[in-house]
């Protein structure tokens, strides 16, 4: 098999080179160019950010677009299994960070309570770069924005403006892991047909094999290797892992008059066979038995106006998007012939507006900036369950899926910014959003489903401020308030979650952070560096509470006879996270350029669990935050020569994370006492000839560490290699 | 642009174009219920006549048995525990055995085990989506070990198909439990002999309920909370007087095997009590005293429902549960008398009720088995 992937990748390297042939040496940078009329909004002004640009994702290599995110401050990468990956922003992760895509919205009301996989399914080959802010963003962003931001823009169709006639530009590459003998393939045509109208097409496969680790990772208490993940015979392949991918997209820019621009663009992600590790085989089962996500697709359809629209707003951009996030799910126990299965599907149709206004300068030393938009996004979701038999052919439809069929959720609002610049040396920025979040689900007596219908209105706002101690040195501070309305898993659905059984909560209402920040900014030409504290209280926080056999809703078996379960509730009280960030990048002498980044979290909330009646038992007023990440960092170094070469190496570390929430204590992906520390180097290496051949090389895992980022339900890769070769034109 | 360019733009686009047509959702399974008219037959012969009272003479405990029952264990050897007052203290309210025990009553309801019922292809259908529900029967059933067989190099969860077959004893839920059921099931739901079907399925879930009694006896020393389980495997979660599903088929032939089997219970609970509550037990002394008595008193109700089995052979069905029930006994026979065990093996493997001697079967599981 690996022979024939290599043919084809040869097959696709002759037919370049031979086109390459006909043509001109290449003069432009390797680098995809954006177009100059785009409006970028990368920087997050006065915000704790940073960007993971093409060249991090060309060097480092990630398997994913979460993977990507690993080197940054205040981000920790937690998966569940090899096909899914979920940030941690600040503490958070899931539903309360938000990710977009191009500035769509990707979010939707069924994201569940901690890590998903849904940023997963951007194809890391698409994306430009990633903007990160860390902390608050509802004001711009809307709900769910509370521990940080995930903005993924997309590559671009280059511009030849000396170019008269059509120009196409093929492209293809392929990369290969050994530690799960990921073979990826992307072929990419990037056409402009006349000046004004330009296409980027591509499609990408993926078949990822099951992933080898480093060996098993054991409870600091006892030594005990977790029933999370199971290994195969060799004692470093973990089951439950493995799948395939494929993907395709497509890019239409067509420049208007004044400078404004009309973008169609789609990019579907089709994940096959992709098992949900933890459940594959779950703990104590036999290893036969296993959850696999058969499908995990998302398609998103959209068409922007983008430019000037006008002196008064110099940029401004309205989009009409379409998205599908559909999964079906096998649990299959083939020593039973038995297989469950789910089906959701959430369409979700969006508008967005967003303006920047011109710079106004109302006096001498006085200069305001106001920006703003609109947005509203309505899920529409679809969901079935069924038990089918194999032996007899027989499959019985459930009276209800994961989620109620025909749920409705919808959500929006308007937001106005503003940012005033006084003198040289202070800036405040303040902003406010009114918004709603609308929710109607049918009851569904035979399964003892409430119906629910609700509406939320919500204000919130932020206020900051940035003041220029010296040239390069500035001080900011930022107090945001954000939110995150109930959606839809949390009011509706019923699941086997990492901890247990987790059953509706109707009742819920919005949560609401609190978060102040303060920070350093150093900045000039060779050296950045940035330090950030933050303190975030969360209102109301919806979070996870054991909940008895005799709380579980009628006909509903599963909750009765599964070890644990848990509802969601609104905490009394508040829900804390505080913690710093440091970040430093070098350009040294010689070539040489650095980078480090440290992480701290600690976050507690009340006890979700009420008081015991006997006032003689333990009970502990508040405890941990569930899977806040350990002490963590990394550190980068690299040297390049203008030829094309590079060399660098990578360190990541975390420490033991042992304050566990009740929840973690029953979840079998966590060690009996927390998760171990370790320290990982990956080592790099490439070369390229700018936009015509790529060569990069990453030894990943170099000393073999046997590690696992905590919460995560597989191994970190074991020591391996990784190879990608690019060539186009 | 060069011809090749063209070519690999046309290349790039039909490849896309069939990556979309390529991407598209499986359809939804369909639907399929099962064959039969729907109606239900009644037959005239029920393997529960005549259930009575099999309890014979008054047992005498063993010296080292504990007696809750007794002057509340004032006059064993036990130290004073928290089973004394003769009932029984969960670890943990949340048992999630009930649920799986409530899923066996339901699955007895469906299929009428013991009555007269003969159930239809749906009814097996609707049986058997109870005994599949996620974290439901199927689930333990699945990774059932039996204890009372060495444990095997690694847990039998984790073993190959080739690999379990070397562990039939210890790797019993999946090597022969299961495949009782799954056989049963299928064949079943294909209206094929609905009546011996039930009565396999009820016989394997009943050596299912056995088996996980003793074994989360066992297993408590680890997890004390299996102290709970093993309880609720035989009670359903119900009070001594109010027996249901395996507690209520060994209470309706012997009140007294019952009590036995609950004096086991308390004396497993209280064994944990006294041996480091909260942590791993440290007493294996104690834990096999109250391990031992509890297995004694299950062995004589699975004898006693084996026994009256034997006594309704003029019904054929009742021929599945002599077979499996009998199975379930062989090893403990073996070990009390083997002459009177080659009897009781040579009559319960028997393919054909008419050809078992009930007689000689009945006097060597009294023989074998008497009153705990």
């Amino acid at each position: 098999m690996i022979l024939v992937r290599i043919g084809i990748f040869t097959a696709s390297l002759v037919v370049l080179t031979s086109a390459r042939a006909d043509e001109n040496p290449p003069t432009e940078s390797l680098e995809v160019t954006i177009d100059a009329s785009r409006q970028e909004r990368a920087d997050k002004p006065g915000r704790a950010a940073s960007k993971v640009d093409r060249r991090d994702l060309d060097e480092r290599l990630p398997r994913s677009a979460p993977d990507a995110l690993r080197y940054e401050p205040g981000v920790f990468v937690q998966q569940t299994a090899h096909g899914q990956g979920s940030a941690f922003i600040r503490g958070r992760t899931g539903q309360q960070t938000i990710m977009l895509f191009d500035g769509i919205r990707m979010n939707t009301s069924l994201y569940r309570q901690g890590p998903n996989q849904y940023f997963f399914t951007l194809d890391a080959r698409t994306i430009h770069h990633i903007d990160v802010m860390r902390g608050g963003g509802s004001t711009r962003y809307g709900s769910d924005a509370i521990g940080g931001v995930l903005d993924a823009r997309p590559i671009e169709p280059h511009v030849n403006l000396n170019a008269a006639g059509l120009v196409v530009r093929p492209r293809a590459s392929t990369r290969f892991a050994t530690a799960d003998t990921d073979f990826s393939h992307r072929f990419q045509v990037d056409a402009q047909v006349w000046k004004k109208l330009r296409v980027l097409g591509g499609f990408g496969r993926r078949v990822a094999g099951q992933l080898e680790s480093g060996g098993p990772v054991r409870s600091p208490l006892t030594g005990a290797i977790p029933l999370v993940p199971v290994f195969d015979k060799d004692g470093r392949t973990q089951l439950g892992t493995g799948f395939q991918e494929a993907t395709g997209d497509v890019r239409v820019v067509f420049d208007l008059p004044g400078g404004r621009r009309l973008v169609g663009a789609t990019y579907l992600y089709r994940q096959y066979d992709s098992p949900r590790t933890d459940q594959c085989p779950p703990p104590f089962a036999p290893i036969t038995d296993c959850l696999k996500y058969d499908e995990q697709f998302r398609s998103l359809a959209y068409v922007a106006l983008e430019g000037p629209f006008g002196t008064a707003m110099p940029w401004g951009r309205i989009a009409l998007s379409y998205q599908r996030q559909h999964e079906r799910r096998t649990f299959d126990r083939p020593g039973s012939f038995t297989k469950n299965i789910g089906r959701d599907a959430v369409n979700t149709l969006g508008v967005t507006a967003n303006f920047r206004g011109q710079d106004r300068r109302i006096r001498d030393g006085f200069q305001v900036r106001i920006e703003g938009g609109a947005d509203a996004y309505l899920d529409l979701v679809t969901s079935a369950a069924w038990t089918s038999f194999t032996d007899v052919d027989a499959t019985v439809a459930l009276s209800r899926g994961q989620y109620i069929d025909g749920s409705r959720y919808g959500q929006g609002g308007i937001f106005a910014e503003s940012e005033a610049i006084l003198g040289d040396r202070f800036i405040v920025r303040l902003g406010g959003r009114v918004a709603f979040a609308a929710v109607k689900a049918a009851a569904d007596p035979v399964s003892g489903t409430k119906p629910v219908s609700e509406f939320w209105p919500i204000a919130v706002g932020h206020i900051g401020a940035e003041m220029r101690l010296a040239k390069p040195l500035s001080m900011l501070a930022s107090l945001d308030r954000s939110y995150r309305a109930p959606n839809l898993d949390d009011l509706t659905s019923r699941q086997q979650a990492g901890p247990g059984f987790q059953f509706e909560n109707p009742n819920l209402e919005p949560e609401k952070a609190l978060t102040v920040e303060s920070g350093l900014r150093f900045t000039n030409a060779l050296f950045t560096a940035e330090a950030w504290g933050y303190y975030a209280t969360m209102d109301q926080a919806i979070m996870r509470s054991l909940r008895t056999v005799n709380d579980c809703p009628d006909e509903t078996p599963q909750c009765r006879s599964s070890w644990s379960r848990y509802q969601l509730i609104n905490a009394l009280g508040a829900s804390d996270i505080f913690g710093f960030e440091l970040s430093a990048k070098a350009r040294l002498p010689l070539g040489f350029d650095a980078r480090f980044a440290v992480s701290y979290a600690y976050g507690d909330s009340p006890n979700p669990q009420a008081r015991p009646a006997d006032p003689n038992l333990p009970y502990i007023e508040r405890v941990p935050i569930s899977r806040i990440p350990p002490l963590n960092g990394s550190v980068e170094g690299r040297w390049a020569h203008p030829l094309g070469i590079y060399v660098g190496a990578g360190f990541r570390w975390a420490t033991l994370q042992d304050r566990l929430a009740p929840t973690d204590l029953t979840d079998s992906r966590i060690p009996q006492g927390g998760t171990p520390g370790f320290i990982v180097v990956d080592l790099r290496a490439g070369y390229r000839i700018q936009r015509a051949l790529a060569v990069n090389i990453a030894l990943e895992n170099v000393s073999d560490t046997a590690y696992r980022y905590h919460g995560s339900g597989i191994n970190g890769p074991g020591r391996g290699l990784i190879f990608n070769i690019e060539a186009g034109l | 642009m060069s011809r090749l360019t063209h070519r690999a733009f046309h290349v790039v686009s039909l490849a896309l174009i069939a990556t979309l047509g390529a991407a598209c959702e499986a359809e939804d399974p369909e639907v399929k219920g099962v064959g039969g008219n729907g109606n239900t037959e009644f037959l005239t012969c029920d393997i529960n006549t005549g259930i009575k009272d099999m309890s014979g003479p008054m047992c005498m405990p063993l010296p080292d048995d504990y007696t809750p029952r007794d002057n509340a264990s004032a006059n064993d050897t036990w130290p004073a525990c928290i089973s004394d007052q003769n009932e029984y203290v969960p670890f943990d309210t949340n048992i999630s055995t009930i649920a799986r025990v409530a899923a066996f009553t339901k699955i007895s309801e469906i299929l009428g085990f013991g009555g007269l019922k003969v159930p239809t292809e749906q009814e097996f259908l609707d049986a058997r989506v109870q005994y599949s529900l996620p974290e439901g029967l199927e689930s333990r059933v699945s990774r059932r070990e039996d204890n009372h067989y060495p444990a095997a190099p690694k847990l039998c969860r984790d073993m190959t198909d080739e690999e379990l077959a070397q562990y039939p004893d210890r790797c019993v839920g999946q090597v022969k439990i299961k495949p009782i059921l799954n056989a049963a099931f299928e064949a079943g739901i294909k209206g094929e002999e609905p009546v011996i079907n039930a009565a396999r399925i009820e016989a394997a879930l009943l050596w299912f309920f056995y088996i996980s009694t003793f074994k989360e006896a066992n297993s408590a020393a680890q997890t004390p909370v299996d102290v709970d389980s093993s309880w609720a495997k035989y009670t359903g979660g119900e009070p001594r007087d109010n027996p249901i599903a395996f507690a209520e088929y060994v209470q309706s032939r012997s009140q007294e095997a019952h009590d036995r089997i609950w004096d086991g219970l308390l004396a497993v609970r209280c064994w944990r009590d006294l041996d480091n509550p909260m942590g791993t037990a440290m007493d294996p002394t104690t834990q096999a005293r109250a391990v031992a008595q509890l297995d004694r008193a299950l062995i004589r109700g699975v004898a006693l429902i084996l026994r009256q089995r034997v006594q309704a052979l003029s019904c054929d069905v009742s021929r599945e549960s002599v077979e499996i029930l009998g199975e379930i006994l062989v090893r403990e026979a073996e070990a009390r008398d083997m002459t009177q065990a080659a009897i009781f093996k040579a009559e319960v493997s028997k393919r054909r009720p008419d050809v078992i001697d009930a007689e000689k079967l009945t006097a060597a599981i009294d023989a074998l088995f008497p009153c705990p």
